[in-house]
């Protein structure tokens, strides 16, 4: 089966970001750098996952000769974080940046480019974030938050499950190697020819939307149980679940009353009149979620 | 489009276009921020690479550098030293060195040479010297032994003198009490001169006594036996029966009173003091089964009123010797009696079990008084002493145990080599024993030390099954599977005399036989059911009779002296009494 051509969801998977990794300096001087370590720059897709880009950064910093880092550490001991707050390496880069950066694309003052993050090779903060961040965890994350989405779908994982060997492999394989350049379009060919049975749900109408809403300033994340229409049979919009679920923020379904709080999803904001259905469908990230960030007027 | 969100995306088409389009309006223009560094960021990153190919590359030129200037640095001393040597005088130098040099090395070998010759000499002269002192180290041990010895012979010598002095002292001493002592020989020869004479005359006197007395009482026997045929005539003239046996009636009455000297020497023997008139029971009066199961044993008490009966079915039966009934069973042991026994005042009865144990019945009460355990093996055996205060029991353990009955337990065990089918005490007190046993042997036991006495081997082919002791007590009768019976005179130790007879054969390996209450005859129980009878002061076969169809298993005499009870195999027992002659 191949993917269908969207331009939409071809463009969301082809989105990137031009990141600067720069070094904490007093790590820097522990770990036994002589010169000053420059900085490090990379285009990451904002569907992929920081664990992915572990091993190249480490490359860089460790193995090239000049840099002479004294490391020997597991590639799951190295962590990033913007501004002081570490970054978690379960969520989608372009996640992370529309959260940390708290940027509204209809204001008019834009974060600088390239995103500044820091990398640590050392002190990994168990208090604020899971160990275990080798390819392998960030896999199985994957994997779970792909059955998670399943289930609420379906009441089952059983769509998920059911996958063959084969197909698994292409669905990962896909998502893991989508940062080369070369290969973005044959990787989006794979893993969209097996996602698209799963957020169509093979033209059955889901029992629940898997929707995650984050707010700014660190309020836990919002997970409800969405059901895509109404008692009625009327399909909701975007506006309509989001007064359903945040109705001070959002004070009514319709787009033109709401201008203190905005919507940001994979860094635009999209119309409130998006059927949710749809939204789910085209708008999710790889793990089949739809990440929406919820970012106020400033 | 509509393909592919396929729940009702086509309802609301119009407005789709319109929200799809500003999505990818919006989606661009944050490509178009967001991309802006693409080009930027991809060559960055080949320099990167090239920069780390170059980095590679300097280090590998670098080490191929160093070790260049080594080796130059090197090249250059070598020249250095080249140089110097190649200028003449140093050859001349070198020349001179040289030759002192080989001089040297000679000098040095010869002296090599002499210091290992030196070594060696030292080497030798080492030797010799350890040898030297060892001998004189010899020397000197042995110079001390005979020191030693010579002292101690010395002082020998010195202490030899003294006692040659004390023995003399004693020599003297021993001449003078022999002198005393020959002398004391001489008077105690004179009055034992005396003596004799006054003995020659008592005798004579005692003589002349003796027969006054003996002429009175033949006399008054004389008076007695007529007496006595006119009350038998008297008698046969009434029933026609004869009881008494005239043979041996006087017999029974003269022994009392005169002509039985070794009685009063030997120990005095209870059992037979009161028996009636012996007769051999030929006739059956009563013939009864009562047990359940083969019977093993069967004895007769010591007043002959009733008579006991030990059976594989583990109980003992009392029986009334005239009547036949039975007056009491004894239960209470675990397997089958091997042989039961009264006690002399025919209170109690012993009972020698299968289940290694032997028990005392109290007939009163009727129940169990002891139980004597600590055999391991089958008890064949079990009887009580004279005045009932220890009871004998001899088992296939190999052991014969005497038991306190006051104390109630075993004072004495007796390691007796083979397994013990009887045993019996030889006197009242119980102190000697006699056992028979599976090797064919007679044993004698004291008890007191626990110690063979006597062991008579050889005088049975057979396992010796049963053994009983006279009632005088001076003889010994044994029962053995080779089918004969031998009575052993218990001073001698010899076989007095052998009892068989064509068609005797012994029952069972506790087949027992038994003497009259005179001992005058022996009465034995056959395999094919007949009863013999010896007489043993004739030594010939008196009499046998039949009516047991199983072998015998035993024969008790009774002490009235005119019933005998039998047992056999197949349950049976009879009680005979005297018949007609």
């Amino acid at each position: 089966m191949t993917a269908p051509q969207n331009p939409i969801t071809r463009a969301i998977w082809d989105g990137t970001l031009p990141i600067k990794f720069s070094l904490d300096s007093t790590e820097a001087a522990e770990l036994g750098a002589k010169v000053l370590v420059e900085p490090y720059f990379l285009e990451a897709p904002r569907c992929s996952y920081f664990p992915l880009l572990t091993s190249q950064i480490r490359k860089y910093f460790v193995d090239m000769t000049n840099m002479a880092l004294n490391f020997i550490g597991d590639d799951a001991e190295i962590w990033y974080d913007v501004d002081g707050i570490p970054l978690k390496w379960h969520y989608p880069i372009g996640l992370l940046y529309d959260l940390h950066t708290g940027y509204r694309p209809d204001s008019n003052s834009p974060p600088p480019l390239p995103w500044p993050v820091t990398v640590h090779f050392k002190n990994f903060p168990i208090d604020k974030l899971i160990r275990a961040q080798a390819i392998d965890a960030t896999q199985d994350f994957f994997m779970s938050m792909i059955k998670e989405a399943d289930f609420l779908r379906n009441g089952s994982t059983k769509k998920v499950m059911n996958l063959s060997k084969n197909d698994q492999t292409q669905l990962l394989d896909g998502l893991w190697s989508s940062f080369s350049q070369k290969y973005r379009t044959e990787n989006y060919d794979r893993f969209w020819s097996i996602n698209y049975r799963l957020v169509t749900n093979d033209g059955q109408l889901p029992k629940h939307i898997p929707l995650r809403i984050y707010l700014p300033d660190n309020c836990p994340v919002i997970q409800e149980p969405i059901a895509p229409s109404d008692e009625n049979g009327n399909q909701l919009t975007l506006g309509d679940v989001l007064h359903q679920i945040l109705p001070e923020l959002f004070p009514s379904p319709l787009p033109t009353e709401n201008a203190f709080a905005a919507p940001v999803i994979h860094g635009v904001i999209p119309q409130l009149n998006i059927p949710i259905l749809w939204a789910s469908q085209n708008l999710c990230y790889p793990d089949n979620f739809l990440h929406i960030v919820v970012l106020l007027e400033t | 489009m509509s393909t592919f969100s396929p729940t009702g995306a086509s309802a609301n088409s119009t407005p789709a276009g319109n929200w799809q389009g500003d999505l990818l309006v919006k989606l661009l223009v944050r490509d178009r921020r967001e991309k802006a560094f693409t080009d930027f960021v991809e060559s960055y990153n080949s320099l990167v690479q090239k920069l780390g190919k170059f980095a590679e590359r300097n280090t590998a030129l670098e080490l191929s550098e160093k070790s260049a200037t080594e080796k130059h640095t090197n090249l250059l001393r070598e020249v250095d030293i080249l140089r110097e040597q190649g200028s003449p005088s140093n050859q001349k130098k070198t020349a001179e060195l040289e030759q002192q040099i080989q001089a040297l090395k000679e000098e040095l070998a010869d002296l090599y040479k002499t210091r290992g010759q030196n070594a060696q000499r030292l080497l030798d002269m080492n030797d010799v010297l350890r040898s030297h002192e060892e001998a004189a180290k010899k020397n000197q041990e042995e110079i001390r032994r005979l020191a030693e010895l010579n002292q101690a012979l010395s002082a020998k010598v010195d202490l030899h003198p003294q006692a040659i002095r004390e023995k003399e002292v004693t020599i003297q001493l021993l001449q003078d009490e022999n002198a005393t002592l020959q002398l004391e020989i001489g008077k105690i020869d004179e009055r034992m001169k005396d003596l004799e004479r006054e003995n020659g005359q008592l005798l004579q006197r005692w003589l002349k006594k003796m027969n006054e007395e003996a002429e009175k009482m033949n006399e008054a026997n004389q008076f007695y036996e007529s007496a006595l045929e006119v009350h038998a005539k008297a008698l046969e003239f009434q029933s026609g029966v004869v009881i008494v046996d005239k043979e041996f009636t006087p017999m029974n009455n003269v022994p009392k009173s005169i002509t039985f000297p070794e009685a009063g020497t030997g120990t005095i023997r209870t059992r037979g003091k009161d028996f009636g008139p012996v007769i051999i029971p030929t006739a059956v009066i009563k013939k009864i089964t009562p047990h359940d199961g083969e019977i093993h044993s069967i004895a007769s008490s010591y007043d002959g009123s009733m008579f006991a009966t030990g059976s594989a079915d583990k109980t003992i039966k009392i029986f009334d010797s005239t009547t036949g009934q039975v007056k009491q069973t004894l239960s209470g042991s675990i397997q089958s009696i091997m042989h039961v026994s009264f006690n002399n005042t025919n209170e109690m009865v012993a009972g020698a079990s299968n289940d290694n144990a032997a028990r005392l019945w109290h007939l009163k009460t009727g129940r169990i008084r002891l139980t004597l355990t600590g055999h391991v093996g089958k008890v064949y055996s079990a009887r009580f002493n004279g005045d009932s205060t220890k009871v004998i029991t001899g088992s296939h353990d190999r052991t014969i145990k005497v038991w306190d009955l006051q104390k109630g337990y075993c004072i004495r065990t007796i390691f007796s080599f083979s397994s013990c089918n009887d045993v019996v005490p030889l006197d009242d007190e119980g102190t000697t024993l006699v056992s028979g046993h599976l090797d064919n042997n007679l044993r004698f036991w004291d008890v007191r030390s626990g110690k063979d006495i006597k062991e008579l081997t050889g005088i049975h082919l057979g396992q010796i099954t049963s053994v009983s002791v006279s009632p005088d007590g001076a003889k010994v009768l044994t029962n053995s599977r080779d089918n004969t019976l031998k009575i052993v005179d218990l001073r001698t130790y010899d076989v007095e005399q052998t009892l068989h007879s064509d068609g005797y054969k012994t029952g069972a390996n506790w087949a027992r036989a038994c003497f009259s209450p005179d001992g005058r005859y022996v009465a034995a129980g056959s395999l094919d059911g007949t009863i013999f009878y010896w007489n043993i002061q004739k030594s010939k076969l008196e009499k046998t009779t039949k009516d047991h169809i199983a072998p015998i298993c035993g024969v008790s005499w009774s002490p009235r002296g005119g019933q005998l009870f039998s047992a056999d195999k197949d349950r049976t027992v009879c009680i005979w009494t005297g018949g007609l002659r």
